[in-house]
């Protein structure tokens, strides 16, 4: 779901770039308010963990396998703005030192997945958790819609920059990432879980 | 793991690493400003980035392995191409792309990575961001091993795929690796704190602006410019 440079459009661009320069700019700034000294060695490891966690691959059928994103898991260990604050780190990390994803279309990577995939859907997530009043699935949908939004937003700035049809490329990511999304979904709930369980003063909720 | 990010050492690894965050930027914009039919354009950035490539004396394996996380973009341009999407689109991008990521690769090549953090602190990016960048580089390398080890040790215990289970698993796995993440997290609060930490960082810088770097900066955004005007 990285979008390299060159798969965007100037005025794409421009457009992702401010909005994550808006939306980043605010988080960092909320983290950093609410955020006492104590917390920034934590959140510097979560960071790192986000990061090695998306090393973790499950396979999917036909060979192909995915990893784990973690920004809803992120938003729920620290909260959205600092959860929002790791997964634009990550990205950062990984534009700069893997190549994966552009520098330039860094501020899509961040709207898609960091924006989207953890503030917006960490607000999902609360809202679910209080109509359904059942975590487990409330942990399930938001974790799969995190990575279902951003592939589709993905899908509609590559189709409105030209570089790709809209139904086809609408359409491959769609189905490729509601597949991922249940692996995400999955792998959310039980570290979700697993954590509650061993150590209940780590989650946040 | 490591030898991803052993850059090969040569005379651009002295420059101060905001020259050479900018050169890239520029690099990048250069690219992107292109139009479609700029074929001699391209050309000329192609050889700008071969020569830079070699004034660095990058091995040309350790840079192609680089090239990989592209793919699968191109992969569905290439499938876009197949239904309806236009030729020129389809090339215009590809060569973007990897002009672009060359010169990402570049950068990650002549920059070691708490050179660049300086230079982003320089730049001006916030605190926040700085601080979690540097903790993540530093912890990257236990963590990613520690979650290599895991996943080695689950596969050789659970060879077969069971793709629900495998993910649920997973999961569990993470959840281990974040308690682990978190006992390491609390041990090092608390060694910085006996050392007098308080929230901030501070570095001696050992970088400078020269009349050097200034000099390349300009000659090179010079160069780009010249490219791009003369050949559109």
């Amino acid at each position: 779901m990285h979008i390299p440079d060159g798969f965007l459009s100037n005025p794409v661009m421009v457009a992702t770039n401010a909005a994550a320069l808006v939306t980043a700019g605010f988080a960092v700034k909320k983290a950093s308010e609410d955020l006492d000294e104590r917390k920034i060695p934590l959140m510097g490891v979560t960071t790192a963990f986000v990061f090695a966690a998306q090393m973790l691959n499950f396979p999917i059928v036909g060979g192909t396998s995915g990893h784990v994103l973690g920004g809803l898991l992120a938003a729920l260990l620290l909260g959205p703005n600092a959860g929002m604050v790791v997964m634009t780190v990550v990205l950062i990390v990984q534009a700069l030192l893997f190549n994966d994803g552009g520098i330039l279309a860094l501020g899509a990577n961040i709207f898609n997945m960091a924006f989207i995939g953890s503030w917006c859907c960490y607000w999902v997530y609360r809202w679910l958790a209080k109509i359904s009043r059942n975590e487990t699935v409330a942990v399930a949908v938001s974790a799969w819609l995190s990575v279902f939004l951003g592939a589709i937003a993905c899908a509609l700035e590559l189709a409105l920059s030209g570089t790709a049809p809209l139904v086809v490329v609408v359409a491959a990511m769609a189905s490729i990432h509601a597949v991922i999304g249940i692996g995400e979904a999955l792998v959310t709930v039980a570290a979700f879980a697993f954590l509650k369980r061993t150590k209940p003063e780590l989650v946040r909720g | 793991m490591l030898d991803f990010f052993q850059p090969p050492q040569s005379r651009l690894t002295k420059l101060d690493s905001r020259t050479k965050l900018l050169m890239f930027l520029a690099y990048a914009f250069a690219v992107l400003s292109t139009k479609p039919q700029m074929h001699i354009a391209w050309m000329a950035l192609a050889i700008l980035l071969a020569t830079m490539f070699f004034a660095a004396r990058i091995p040309i394996g350790w840079a192609l392995k680089r090239f990989v996380p592209i793919l699968p973009f191109i992969g569905l341009g290439a499938v876009g191409l197949f239904f309806s999407g236009s030729r020129e689109t389809f090339v215009q991008v590809t060569v973007k792309a990897v002009l672009c990521v060359g010169a990402a690769i570049w950068l990650s090549a002549t920059t070691p990575f708490n050179q660049l953090l300086e230079g982003l602190r320089r730049l001006k990016v916030p605190t926040l961001l700085t601080t979690m960048l540097s903790f993540m580089f530093r912890y990257l390398f236990v963590l990613a091993e520690e979650a290599i080890r895991m996943a080695r040790a689950y596969q050789s215990r659970c060879p077969r795929k069971q793709t629900l289970k495998d993910a649920a698993n997973t999961g569990k796995l993470a959840g281990a690796l974040m308690l682990r993440t978190y006992d390491r997290a609390e041990r090092i609060y608390i060694a910085m704190l006996s050392r007098g930490f308080d929230g901030e960082f501070r570095t001696i810088s050992v970088q400078h602006m020269t009349f050097a770097d200034f000099a390349l900066l300009f000659a090179f955004a010079g160069l780009l410019v010249l490219i791009v005007v003369a050949f559109r």
